[in-house]
């Protein structure tokens, strides 16, 4: 078990993972500002904040039941997008004023189509992200993105001129670049933070604009190179996987002493950390980027470099052992998984697959997975 | 004609087409010799169960009895073309063994075929097979499913990834895939990859397919594609040759046109699962002189159906649209909706297709429409892109063939259009078509058997159609 003596990591920002909306984003909606939901890790979020929106990843991770979004969606279809429709019908997101998609899987190009029909927002973009990487794609993605523009342009009157981009990559690099130094601090001897921090960090990095995440980013980091370092746990694990927002997933994992160092799933730190060229001309830097970051199973002949890329950061976090959890009825990422069991099996790294649902069930099956795996691993 | 008069006489005609197949077996078989024989079956395990138990009311006997003789000829005249391109596959296969090449449905083998190489649908087996014997596939899935791949994966690229890892396929040389039609059948071709070791090009098709720069990438992609073949194969694209499929394939397209014209008659002259038999075609040999001659036949016997019989079936009450595919486990169920209420299916999703015209004036122009061909694919056209694909030519082919139902297939592993099934229904409802939606597995009886499937339709035919049993 962790050393619940260790003083919790204590700054506001990591609270903004508590409920949907934050301070944050009521203050710039006051400010005459719009939030606009994003659904996916392949949409440049700095042109939204160069077209002065606030960018928010959305999340719902607080749904008992999706009783509503059941009767348009299939039984069959992942919990997050059953999870995101019932909160879009129920209000709960009522201060998203527009949503950016990404043509990224079945489950989401569903969704898109859904709230297209259910709520007709001034604001429905979808992203025809291709799926190869060669630089005929990345063509393909500037285009996408110069059409993006025009519509926000468009349909919400918000100018969007280059240097509003590039001064918006500019500033999503230095979030990127402090939230390095935190990384840094994961793969030392003595981590001096908890996944489960880490994870908050990102879910507020995800949820507030990223002028205020560098201020609240530079503030932790301060505190955490004087933090005494959380101890007692048996091993480090890293999490690769689908879509997790909810902090409690993976302190469920900690409690059994499986201090998670590294986070190679779509909202964790290390594809997120993946800088943008600034020299380049902006929506081609951003296309660049964002097609050929740590990629998703959706994208075509990924998978070699892929597993060499999280391999390499399992080295570098020094972790004991990786956790898969793919979600429920993704195709893309279960296939994949299994690929990955195999190959880790074969290079000698220890892995648990734990398929799982959105939102946090089963919690004491969790433990007990996570305690064997710990155990397994002669830790 | 001979064919012509065996068709006034079911069971003879049963009987004749059962014995073309036994007939083009023991071409096979002579051309390839005891050892042609032994490879053969080696190679190809999943032939091995043909002669398993299988459930009693899987056979051909039953796609064409009942219906009028015509219809029946039209059933039993699709799947002996389904036998003779598995056969044609593998004695071409033993011909040019360098120059095998696997490819996914929703890639037809145009391409292939111009540059002399030997095209293998993977997904023929999985889909062919379970209309055969209906637990041929529970095997592959157990299979794939032991092996870590997910229990709700579409169980067609889940038989396919179970027949790679039990080494029932001929393994390929190198592996021709596409994003199309659905994530689980995209993601199966990684464990392809990853089992055989060879080469892999993935087509990319956009989401926003239709348009302008995205037929343009995607014609990109398709040289992209001839250049990789040629690399890996050590060929050359014979565009002369290239031509020639083409215009074959424009043939049979011609004759396809005409097929569906006929359809929109009433009394339709077929429909069902023998419709989908029948298109199969595309993918598996549109180009070939056997691809055409089996839509002319059709065409001829469709005529027939009309002009002698007065329809495929004796008391067409009902006309539906089919969206999704049908269940390959339980063919018998359009023979038995004909039968017991009437109900002909006139027109379903695997059938219809956009765009299908190749004009072969000069390279460019024919490389473009080839790419809008594939872009164009049953099925993918619908599950790519926004919904207005699937419901306007949903809503189109409602009108135009004169349906009066529409029949959603709701298959379990089909998260794309599980996803619409709420507006499917509201959309329905707002024009007052009755909808029948009915759940099962593609592949898998024992997710809903054949009665589970036989009740839910008797339900929705007697309270919503006002058939009485």
């Amino acid at each position: 078990m962790l050393n619940r003596k260790t003083e919790p990591l204590d700054h506001p920002f990591l609270n903004v993972v508590s409920g949907l909306n934050n301070e944050y984003i009521s203050s710039a909606r006051s400010g005459g500002k719009k939030a606009i939901g994003f659904f996916c890790s392949y949409v440049p979020r700095e042109l939204l904040d160069a077209a002065g929106l606030v960018p928010y990843r959305m999340r719902a991770p607080n749904n008992t039941g999706t009783d509503v979004a059941d009767t348009y969606l299939g039984q069959f279809n992942c919990s997050y997008t059953r999870c995101v429709l019932e909160s879009i019908l129920d209000d709960s997101l009522d201060f998203i004023d527009g949503y950016v998609f990404v043509a990224s899987c079945d489950h989401l190009r569903r969704l898109y189509d859904n709230v297209r029909y259910l709520v007709k927002p001034d604001l429905c973009h979808i992203l025809d992200l291709p799926h190869k990487t060669h630089d005929d794609a990345v063509d393909w993605y500037t285009e996408e993105l110069h059409i993006l523009r025009d519509n926000i342009e468009q349909s919400l009157g918000n100018k969007i001129r280059d240097d509003d981009i590039v001064g918006s990559i500019k500033r999503t690099n230095e979030l990127r670049t402090v939230l390095s130094k935190i990384q840094e601090l994961r793969k030392i001897d003595e981590p001096k933070l908890t996944g489960e921090e880490m994870h908050r960090i990102m879910v507020g990095i995800n949820s507030t604009p990223a002028d205020v995440a560098i201020e609240q980013l530079k503030e932790i980091y301060e505190k955490l190179e004087e933090r005494d370092p959380p101890r007692g746990y048996r091993a480090r694990l890293l999490i690769m996987g689908s879509q997790m927002d909810d902090p409690a997933y993976i302190a469920a994992m900690e409690e059994m002493g499986g201090l998670v160092v590294g986070d190679a799933f779509c909202e964790g730190s290390i594809q997120f950390a993946e800088m943008v060229d600034e020299d380049e001309e902006p929506l081609r830097a951003l296309a660049t980027r964002y097609v050929r970051k740590l990629s998703c199973p959706r994208m075509f002949e990924g998978f070699k470099e892929r597993y060499g890329r999280i391999a390499d950061a399992v080295s570098e976090y020094r972790a004991d052992g990786v956790v898969i959890e793919p979600m429920k009825f993704c195709d893309t990422w279960n296939i994949d998984a299994q690929l990955f069991v195999n190959r880790f099996r074969d290079d000698h790294i220890e892995v648990l697959k734990l398929e799982r649902e959105y939102m946090l069930s089963g919690v004491g099956q969790l433990r007990t997975r996570v305690q064997a795996f710990i155990e397994m691993m002669g830790k | 004609m001979f064919l012509d008069s065996l068709a006034d006489r079911l069971p003879v005609l049963a009987a004749y087409y059962a014995g073309k197949n036994a007939a083009q077996f023991a071409d096979f078989a002579v051309s390839a010799g005891p050892r042609g024989i032994y490879e053969f079956l080696t190679l190809n395990k999943w032939l091995r169960p043909w002669g398993g138990p299988h459930r009693e009311d899987s056979d051909m006997k039953n796609l064409v009895l009942g219906r009028n003789p015509a219809y029946g000829a039209i059933a039993a005249r699709s799947l002996t073309y389904i036998a003779y391109y598995v056969f044609n596959v593998f004695k071409e296969m033993r011909r040019k063994p360098d120059l095998f090449v696997w490819h996914e449905d929703l890639i037809s083998p145009e391409i292939f075929h111009a540059m002399g190489l030997v095209p293998f649908l993977v997904e023929a087996i999985p889909i062919i097979m379970p209309n055969i014997n209906s637990e041929f596939t529970e095997h592959y899935i157990d299979v794939a499913e032991n092996s870590g791949y997910p229990g709700d994966t579409c169980t067609l690229p889940k038989t396919a990834i179970g027949m790679a890892l039990d080494d029932a396929f001929p393994p390929p040389k190198a592996i021709v895939t596409s994003n199309s039609p659905c994530d689980g059948g995209m993601a199966s071709y990684a464990v392809m990859e990853e089992k055989y070791k060879v080469p892999v090009f993935r087509l990319d098709l956009p989401y926003n397919f239709g348009e302008k720069r995205a037929q343009e990438y995607y014609l990109r992609e398709i040289k992209r594609l001839i250049a990789w073949l040629e690399e890996v194969y050590s060929v050359k694209m014979d565009y002369d040759r290239l031509k020639e499929v083409c215009e074959e394939r424009n043939k049979m397209w011609t004759y396809t046109m005409d097929l569906w014209d006929l359809q929109r008659s009433s009394p339709a002259p077929m429909g069902g699962e023998a419709m989908v038999y029948g298109h199969l075609s595309f993918p598996l040999g549109s180009g070939t002189k056997e691809g055409t001659r089996l839509m002319k036949d059709l065409l001829r016997l469709a005529h027939r159906s009309v002009e002698r019989d007065g329809g495929g079936i004796k008391d067409e009450r009902h006309r539906a649209v089919l969206w999704n595919p049908p269940p390959l486990v339980f063919p018998e169920m359009f023979v038995w909706m004909e039968q017991e209420f009437g109900a002909i299916t006139v027109m379903d999703m695997l059938t219809f297709r956009r765009n299908q015209w190749i004009d072969t004036s000069n390279e460019d122009v024919m490389l473009r429409d080839l790419a809008r061909t594939l872009s164009y694919g049953p099925m993918a056209q619908h599950t790519r892109g926004p919904c207005e694909n699937f419901f306007d030519d949903l809503f189109y082919l409602y009108e135009s063939f004169s349906a009066d139902m529409i029949i959603m297939a709701a298959h379990k592993g089909c998260k794309n259009t599980g996803a619409l099934m709420g507006m499917f229904k509201e959309l329905c409802r707002r024009r007052s078509i009755p909808l029948l939606v009915f759940e099962y597995d593609l592949s898998d009886t024992r997710y809903m058997s054949p009665e589970g499937i036989r009740r839910q339709v008797s339900d929705f035919m007697e309270n919503i159609m006002g058939e009485r049993r």
